[in-house]
């Protein structure tokens, strides 16, 4: 197992070298994304080949993931570019996040030369800057800059996005405690691939008091809140393809062991717009709603509002049993039982009477922290204490499954988005 | 959404004016309920205020563009615990109070957890919980002290 584990490492990191390009790297903008490989897990399991235009590597913990990434964390390597296609750069280490809308790069990543090519979003002679906040709490700040993105081998699309940087100018309270740099946040950059296009929405084009977008004097040194269009808004690069724009596909291949090293699979753009991203019978769709991008989860008696989130490393969920013991330490937020537990929930679309039960496990997270394992299906945590909090089905519930996501106000087969289909 | 442009499209300017001068007035948690009528005082034409009564306490909502505040308060007029929901998170510190040094120490000691999109923070004294994703985060805070006999942490929410 030992010379099978090591065999692997050097294999991934030989096909790494030479099927992704490295942060700051530059390359043409007509170049393709990388031809995904199929790699051998340490158990064997595999995809079946995938390629075409409309196809990416999606690692978690693998090629296109910095080394010592945090556990269950799925990275891409995108292509950006001036709006007039110069100062490429290749850039790795991007999360794939299917709870959020939009790329978001940390500027100390970004080669100097392509940051001041990228164009500004401005409100007259304003820059546009924005505060975004996740659920942890955490925040980013920074411009909104027109680039160009290289999704595979897609036809690179124009569109705001936001470089991340605390220390660009008037920083609106909102966002005191910004994140500081890529390294800080364990990550280079964040590729919001939700059910939404806008990060915002309407709100943030009719109200200057929305919190998420501001015009900044840079004279002054101060932001003050302001309405920021549709058009000019951060967005899910996806929905701006030429073609295959109505959503993603995301395929992993399962792990029956629990955890591994790392897992390797693809992010495919369109849903049944080419033969590799056409639903089979089986797929059911679950609507979501249209303002929040969520369903309902009935889980031990509750009904939750509930998301899957490629961007969440855990099942996160409401839990008042006693089976779940918690971990101590800086492992608090996490479970930590004795021996692995299964549980089960119910998936229930918003707008139809589409349910499904979903099996799950969880296992104790410090074993699998302490372990050469950087993948895990049975990681869990509580969401609130008591019964508090969403239900987010996260990045374990992408392993062994096919996971379609309709962008809202799109259509396919499966349906009008926003919905997954799984 | 579309249920409040209307109305928000014909006081706009209004709006911001009131908005800028005033936004850091919500009530605090230990607070008393007075500092809810003032937020009502100094929020109103923008802001909703909608005053639910349950058997122990009652419920004051406060909705703003980019979060919606409840407010809970005992039958003896004390803020015991705020719960929201919004695109954003609400400026802690400015419904923390008197409990803000108590917040420093318990966020000083509790580590960002990488991956995990949410984060609980608690004390003898203060329990403050968020989670979410972008466009719909969610939390809430409350001091166990407070909250009324026959009342369960459970619906503060």
């Amino acid at each position: 197992m030992k010379s099978a584990n090591s065999f692997l490492a050097l294999l991934l990191l030989f096909l790494g070298l030479q099927t992704t390009g490295c942060n700051g790297t530059t390359s043409n903008p007509t170049t393709p994304g990388a031809s995904p490989a199929v790699i051998p897990l340490s158990n064997g399991a595999t995809l079946p080949t995938m390629s075409g235009s409309n196809v990416m590597t999606l690692t978690v913990n693998g090629s296109t993931c910095s080394a010592n990434s945090y556990p269950n964390k799925p990275c891409v390597s995108i292509t950006l570019c001036s709006t007039a296609g110069t100062n490429c750069q290749t850039i790795n280490d991007i999360l794939l996040d299917t709870g959020s809308y939009g790329l978001r790069v940390f500027k100390d990543v970004l080669n100097a030369g392509l940051y001041s090519s990228l164009t500004n979003v401005q409100n007259g002679s304003n820059p546009i800057a924005e505060c975004v906040q996740y659920g942890d709490g955490s925040k980013q700040w920074g411009p909104v800059k027109i680039g160009r993105i290289t999704l595979g081998g897609e036809t690179p699309v124009q569109t705001p996005i936001q470089v991340v940087d605390s220390t660009f100018t008037g920083m609106a309270s909102k966002c005191s405690g910004a994140m500081t740099s890529s390294s800080s946040a364990g990550l280079n950059g964040i590729l919001g691939m939700g059910l939404f296009q806008f990060d915002c929405g309407y709100n943030c084009a009719i109200s200057a008091n929305n919190g998420s977008y501001y015009s900044c004097d840079t004279t002054a040194g101060a932001c003050t809140g302001s309405t920021v269009s549709l058009a000019n808004q951060v967005q899910n690069p996806v929905a701006l393809l030429p073609q295959d724009n109505n959503g993603v596909l995301i395929e992993f291949p399962d792990i029956p062991s629990g955890s591994a090293t790392s897992v390797d699979g693809y992010l495919i753009f369109g849903i049944g717009t080419q033969a590799n991203n056409t639903p089979s019978g089986k797929t059911k769709t679950y609507f979501a709603d249209s303002s929040y991008g969520e369903f309902t989860t009935t889980y031990a008696g509750g009904n939750y509002s509930s998301f899957i989130d490629s961007g969440s490393n855990s099942y996160a969920f409401p839990y008042s049993g006693t089976s779940l013991t918690g971990c101590s330490g800086a492992y608090t937020g996490w479970f930590c039982p004795s021996s692995t537990t299964t549980l089960s929930a119910i998936n229930n679309s918003v707008s139809d009477s589409t349910s499904g039960t979903i099996q799950f496990q969880i296992g104790n997270f410090i074993n699998f922290y302490s372990s050469v394992n950087n993948v895990s299906k049975e990681v869990g945590a509580k969401s609130g204490s008591g019964i508090g909090g969403l239900f987010d089905w996260g990045l374990p519930f992408y392993i062994g499954r096919n996971v379609y996501h309709g962008i809202d106000g799109k259509s396919s087969s499966l349906g009008s988005g926003p919905y997954w289909a799984y | 959404m579309a249920k409040i442009s209307r109305f928000r499209k014909s006081l706009f300017p209004l709006a911001l004016v009131i908005l800028l001068s005033s936004v850091n007035c919500f009530a605090v948690l230990g607070g008393s309920v007075d500092s809810v009528e003032a937020d009502r005082q100094t929020l109103k034409s923008v802001e909703t205020l909608k005053k639910t009564s349950a058997p122990l306490f009652s419920i004051h909502t406060i909705t703003s563009d980019a979060v919606t505040l409840n407010e809970f308060v005992s039958q003896d007029g004390v803020v015991f615990g705020i719960s929201w929901s919004g695109t954003l998170h609400p400026d802690l510190e400015s419904i923390l109070g008197t409990y803000q040094s108590e917040y420093q120490l318990a966020a000083s000691s509790t580590p960002m957890t990488r991956g995990l999109k949410k984060r609980s923070l608690q004390t003898s004294k203060l329990v403050i919980e968020q989670w979410g994703h972008p466009r719909h985060l969610q939390g809430r805070m409350f001091d166990p002290y407070l909250i009324p006999k026959g009342v369960s942490q459970n619906e503060i929410r």
